[in-house]
């Protein structure tokens, strides 16, 4: 379907089929991915974006039993809504007052980029170059967001943070009344604490590594925020977030041996942490078994 | 509350006549003092009318209100001379004195040389009060404060595994009180043997003790070109780096004390890798072995105990370094410390929670205890450090974006937060080592000030101010 519409609308055969397969895997960069094409193409490929963010539990519901208020992943839709609503007024309203677009195109490119990023595709840097540091550091924190779970997007996962942040609130609560059981909930839905540490748990890892893969980076003697950035752009799979940094040149001038690094950290977000750590614990225990 | 408050402002209205009495002798103005006096005194009698006398029983909310509001109100009656003197303007003013307090020591003074000693003193004094923390100090010193200052007590340290060196509140913050004391004159008497002037050693003393970082000139400790002042800095800040209640286990049981501390052996540890990476930098860079080890270990220590004094424009260092920095900007020196940041038990809380986290992943049902340091950690208190982390990471993210918007760089902005969530000081680029805050947008130097209040005060009692319910009865 996305590759019929982007056909539609003007792309060769070839060039649509391959942007309707990376913007449905919310995969990063293809040559026309920038918000230059038109209003209309603008419009279609942030449809395929974030169709591609959402919650595809939620569409299986929807072709089942239609669109009903009790669908479980209701919420999360609603919230990744709201926050590509809000980013993407944020960044438009911004790059109008910065006067780096007029009003139209301020709008067009601030809700194009704040769909691309939060669904962690990404889209053309160079577009990006120029815009300011507020916008670009919305786009980074808008790629750790990252989309709805169940969904082909990276990141933490809109859901993973809401929960979160409502367990933060009620800790803030229990600050006040010591005794207090904590009950958590999100988006409509109660949580077990034990899903709460899980949770934390994941949160704090995801924070680590991140860190940790920046200050390795740093030692390939990359610039402390090229280095955040390509750490950041790795873990979440938003390949050409990297760039957002300014650092153009970033992923050319690094050694092969880095670039096998950065291959791992993708590994590592792609797999959700966890889970890649949980092969390599059962590869290393084999291994000392071995000895 | 209000009776406490005003009990809390009578002793800080005692302190301020410290600079009246030292302007007088210096033949210096003294309006400015004799005006913070005048309000001070003034706000302290109104309260002390104003609320009923009980002070045993404090609640728990009653608690958060009165160290949150204690540190606003000290902050702000404390930016008077700053503004009443002429030397800065009102929001100046006010981030001056915050810094002063939260021990963040930043400065909006561009040129320290043109401002008045008994100016520097009160800056320094700032410093020293807001160290072991404002309410801590006057439950020391003055009487009238019973066993409600427990509530206080434990909501102005902050710490996640709690602890009391003695049974009752007044003796523990007495003890803390008497060891701040020790280490202050210790250090006075170290630096004006190396080589300072007594006015510069007593300032100096109080900035490190409290892990401050407002110095007596612009170039801060770079200023003396004196290794052994460094050394000297370097040993004092550490000792203000490790948990304060460790001293009286010393005292009680000898050195044993010291090296079953975990939390202090692995902050050690910490700062010893990072001295290693910045010294082999500096090293690879051209600078000899001596004077690369020395600038490693200072700049090291000074970030960690997010003291902020500056001896090298760290911001000039290769990449790794400035990273290195910014992490051990982020995790802070150990609880109990005058330090600030995350603090290093709740990074060992937290790789805690995360090892339990794996182990559940896998076997969902299992029940195992946690152990950190031969106690037991019950879960609430590892997930108590994961929701600190998270609001922490939450907050550098808001105060970012809000200096990206004011105009700052990306980097400078992030690295911004995190240096005023954790009290350092110095950041990186324009808010750098060689720089100060006098050039920030307003907007930027008030969320300045509430992040440096915020951090001080560990996240959540601060905002707890906030919680629409908290004002309710």
């Amino acid at each position: 379907m996305a590759a019929a519409v982007f056909s539609v609308l003007g792309l060769s055969v070839f060039d649509a089929v391959n942007l309707a397969m990376v913007t449905l895997a919310t995969g990063g960069c293809y040559t026309p991915m920038t918000s230059d094409g038109g209003t209309l193409f603008s419009l279609a490929m942030m449809a395929v974006m974030l169709f591609s963010a959402g919650n595809f539990f939620f569409y299986a519901e929807v072709t089942r039993r239609g669109l009903t208020v009790d669908n479980p992943g209701a919420g999360e839709m609603r919230a990744m809504l709201r926050l590509v609503v809000g980013a993407g007024l944020l960044i438009s309203l911004h790059l109008w007052r910065s006067g780096t677009y007029d009003i139209s195109d301020s709008l067009r490119n601030g809700f194009f980029a704040a769909t691309a990023f939060l669904s962690t595709t990404g889209m053309n840097p160079v577009l990006l170059a120029g815009w300011p540091d507020f916008d670009r550091f919305v786009l980074i924190l808008l790629i750790f967001i990252g989309g709805c779970i169940a969904s082909s997007a990276g990141g933490l996962k809109i859901l993973r943070l809401s929960v979160l942040a409502n367990a933060s609130v009620e800790e803030l609560r229990r600050t006040l009344h010591s005794r207090m059981v904590l009950r958590v909930s999100a988006l409509g839905r109660m949580v077990p604490l034990s899903m709460v540490g899980q949770l934390l748990s994941f949160f704090s890892l995801y924070t680590a590594v991140f860190f940790g893969a920046a200050m390795a980076l740093s030692l390939a003697g990359i610039a402390p925020l090229s280095a955040m950035g390509l750490s950041a752009a790795c873990l979440t799979s938003a390949g050409p977030a990297a760039l957002l940094a300014g650092d153009v040149g970033v992923y050319t001038s690094m050694g092969e041996g880095w670039r096998l690094f950065c291959c791992a950290l993708m590994l590592l977000g792609r797999l959700e942490v966890f889970s890649f750590l949980f092969v390599i614990q059962t590869l290393l225990s084999r291994w000392e078994g071995r000895w | 509350m209000a009776f406490f408050l005003g009990r809390l402002l009578s002793g800080f209205s005692l302190v301020t006549l410290c600079p009246l009495f030292f302007a007088v002798a210096a033949g210096e103005a003294v309006q400015p003092f004799l005006l913070m006096f005048a309000v001070s005194a003034g706000l302290s009698v109104g309260l002390s009318c104003a609320g009923a006398r009980n002070v045993e029983g404090i609640s728990l909310r009653e608690g958060i209100a009165i160290t949150s509001l204690g540190w606003l109100l000290c902050s702000g009656i404390g930016a008077v001379p700053y503004i009443a003197g002429g030397h800065l303007g009102v929001v100046d003013g006010v981030l001056e004195s915050v810094s002063g307090f939260t021990g963040a020591g930043a400065t909006v003074i561009t040129a320290l040389s043109k401002i008045p000693d008994n100016i520097l003193l009160w800056r320094s004094m700032t410093h020293w009060i807001g160290g072991l923390g404002i309410v801590v100090f006057f439950i020391a010193l003055l009487p009238q404060f019973g066993e409600g200052a427990a509530r206080v007590f434990e909501t102005e340290s902050g710490t996640p595994v709690p602890t009391r060196a003695r049974p009752r509140m007044k003796a523990t913050a007495q003890v803390l009180f008497a060891i701040y004391l020790t280490f202050t004159l210790a250090a006075t008497a170290a630096y004006w043997a190396a080589g300072m002037t007594l006015f510069d050693a007593v300032n100096h003393s109080m900035s490190t003790i409290a892990t401050g970082g407002f110095s007596t000139h612009d170039e801060s400790a770079a200023y003396f070109h004196s290794p052994a002042i460094e050394w000297c800095m370097i040993l004092f800040m550490l000792l203000c780096s490790f948990d304060f209640g460790m001293y009286i286990g010393i005292l009680r049981d000898g050195v044993k004390a010291a090296l079953k501390n975990v939390e202090m052996r692995f902050f050690l540890v910490m700062l010893a890798v990072s001295s290693f990476v910045l010294a082999a930098e500096l090293f690879a860079s051209g600078m000899n072995v001596g004077e690369a080890v020395r600038t490693a270990i200072f700049q090291s220590t000074t970030v960690a105990s997010t003291t902020g004094f500056v001896s090298a424009d760290f911001d000039q260092w290769p990449s790794l370094s400035k990273m290195c920095l910014l992490f051990m900007m982020a995790v802070g020196g150990c609880s109990g410390s005058t330090a600030g940041g995350i603090k290093v038990i709740r990074i060992l809380l937290v790789a805690k929670l995360v090892g339990l986290g794996g182990r559940r992943a896998l076997s969902p049902f299992a029940r195992e205890e946690m152990h950190l340091g031969g106690r037991t950690v019950s879960r609430e208190v590892l997930m108590g450090a994961g929701y600190f982390l998270f609001a922490y990471c939450a907050l550098v993210c808001l105060w970012s974006l809000i200096f990206t918007w004011d105009g700052s760089s990306a980097f400078d902005s992030v690295a911004l937060a995190m240096t005023t969530m954790a009290n350092v000081g110095p950041g990186f680029g324009e808010w750098g080592a060689t720089c100060n805050y006098a050039a920030l947008p307003t907007l930027s130097k008030l969320t300045v000030a509430a992040s440096m209040l915020i951090g001080r005060l560990e996240i959540f009692p601060m905002l707890a101010l906030f919680r629409p319910g908290f004002w309710r009865k």
